[in-house]
């Protein structure tokens, strides 16, 4: 392996390790390549109002799944809390109707109180603070949460299932009507 | 030649597994692993990609079990001193309760209290309780969103993926950490000033 090789092994894993890297870090196009022979993608996403373009590794196609048959794939799942936590400020983040590029925990903590009657501080705090963005799926800006790069690079399947979830919630009779934020 | 492309798809599902799975892949579920041309293109992608395969050994060390993909030993070097989201104490909390059950439990065979209760009874260097109460439990909570730890505050599934070469320089570290004046301790630092001296002659 040369030199050259060697750093763009370095660099796909400093982009696997931070979730996303600004775009002109990344020799791209070497990256895409050896991310191909891997079942990988390497994708080119806009940045947060403005901002410079950022990479994100993805996969090729559908992402695998964990599968408790053969052939056997041990796959973490999101808790069940951080799941819901997931799903309303994935629907706050996506409403049609408010156009919000960012969601605080106010919001979610309230939205969550909305629709269930119970309070979720317990569990929604620690999803949004902690869960979430490790998991890639939510980034932390001054003005609140944002899609993450692992959000922001999700497969077409995965995408539609939640825009489904999100459509349901919008339809709730109890879903916020306060509009643009 | 479609033979070729089967086995073109087989590593390229292992890699994919591998880089996705959460805990040791079986060789007979994956066909790449269980042949050796096929297991070394699955090595040749994953060194591409800045990470390594690693085989797991069964529980009497005699035969591999499985396989998992983790960080090549360069690229572990390289982003080690990247932010990681970890905040200082939750770096002396992981090496606690490293110490705890690895070195006191495993290496010594002490018995050992609750690593709650060590926890407790452990103060810093003022005297004063470490980290407790809030602090602790944020910092529990980010340990194990990385599978740094267990819920029961175990040593955690990340660091079954660390490779020989990883371990040792964990072992080393914990010698600088415990016994900075011993001669060993200077050794280390001495091969690791060697190896930065010989990076950067490079």
């Amino acid at each position: 392996m040369t030199a050259q090789d060697d750093e763009v092994a370095l660099s796909l894993a400093r982009l696997r390790r931070a979730g996303w890297l600004p775009a002109s870090d990344l020799p791209f196009a070497q990256a895409e390549e050896r991310a191909a022979q891997a079942g990988r993608q390497v994708i080119i996403a806009d940045g947060e109002d403005g901002a410079a373009a950022v990479a994100v590794l993805t996969w090729q196609g559908t992402e695998p799944a964990g599968s408790k048959s053969s052939p056997w794939l041990p796959r973490r799942t999101l808790p069940a809390n951080a799941t819901k936590t997931l799903v309303v400020a994935h629907a706050l983040l996506t409403d049609p109707l408010a156009s919000r590029s960012a969601v605080t925990q106010v919001q979610v903590l309230a939205v969550i109180r909305l629709l269930t009657s119970r309070d979720a501080d317990s569990w929604a705090v620690p999803a949004l603070q902690q869960v979430l963005p490790q998991a890639g799926l939510l980034i932390l800006l001054d003005e609140g949460w944002a899609a993450g790069p692992v959000m922001r690079a999700w497969d077409p399947p995965t995408r539609d299932v939640m825009r489904h979830a999100a459509r349901r919630l919008w339809e709730h009779p109890m879903w916020p009507v306060t509009r643009h934020g | 030649m479609d033979d070729e492309v089967t086995d073109e798809e087989e590593v390229i599902a292992a890699v994919r597994a591998l880089e996705a799975a959460d805990g040791p892949l079986r060789s007979r579920d994956w066909p790449a692993l269980a042949d050796a041309r096929l297991c070394q293109l699955v090595v040749h992608r994953l060194r591409g990609l800045g990470r390594q395969l690693l085989p797991v050994m069964d529980e009497a060390g005699s035969a591999v079990a499985g396989y998992l993909s983790t960080w090549s030993d360069e690229a572990a070097h390289d982003i080690a001193g990247a932010l990681s989201g970890l905040q200082e104490d939750d770096l002396a909390l992981l090496t606690l309760i490293y110490l705890h059950w690895e070195i006191l439990g495993r290496v010594l065979g002490e018995n050992l209290r609750p690593v709650t209760e060590q926890l407790d009874a452990y103060e810093g260097s003022t005297g004063r309780d470490a980290i407790q109460g809030e602090s602790r439990r944020d910092s529990l909570t980010r340990l194990r969103a990385r599978q740094l730890i267990t819920v029961d505050n175990r040593p955690g599934p990340a660091l079954k993926r660390l490779t020989p070469a990883q371990r040792t320089w964990l072992d080393q570290n914990l010698v600088l950490l415990l016994r900075p004046d011993h001669t060993w301790a200077e050794e280390i630092r001495q091969s690791r000033q060697a190896r930065v001296s010989g990076m950067e002659a490079t």
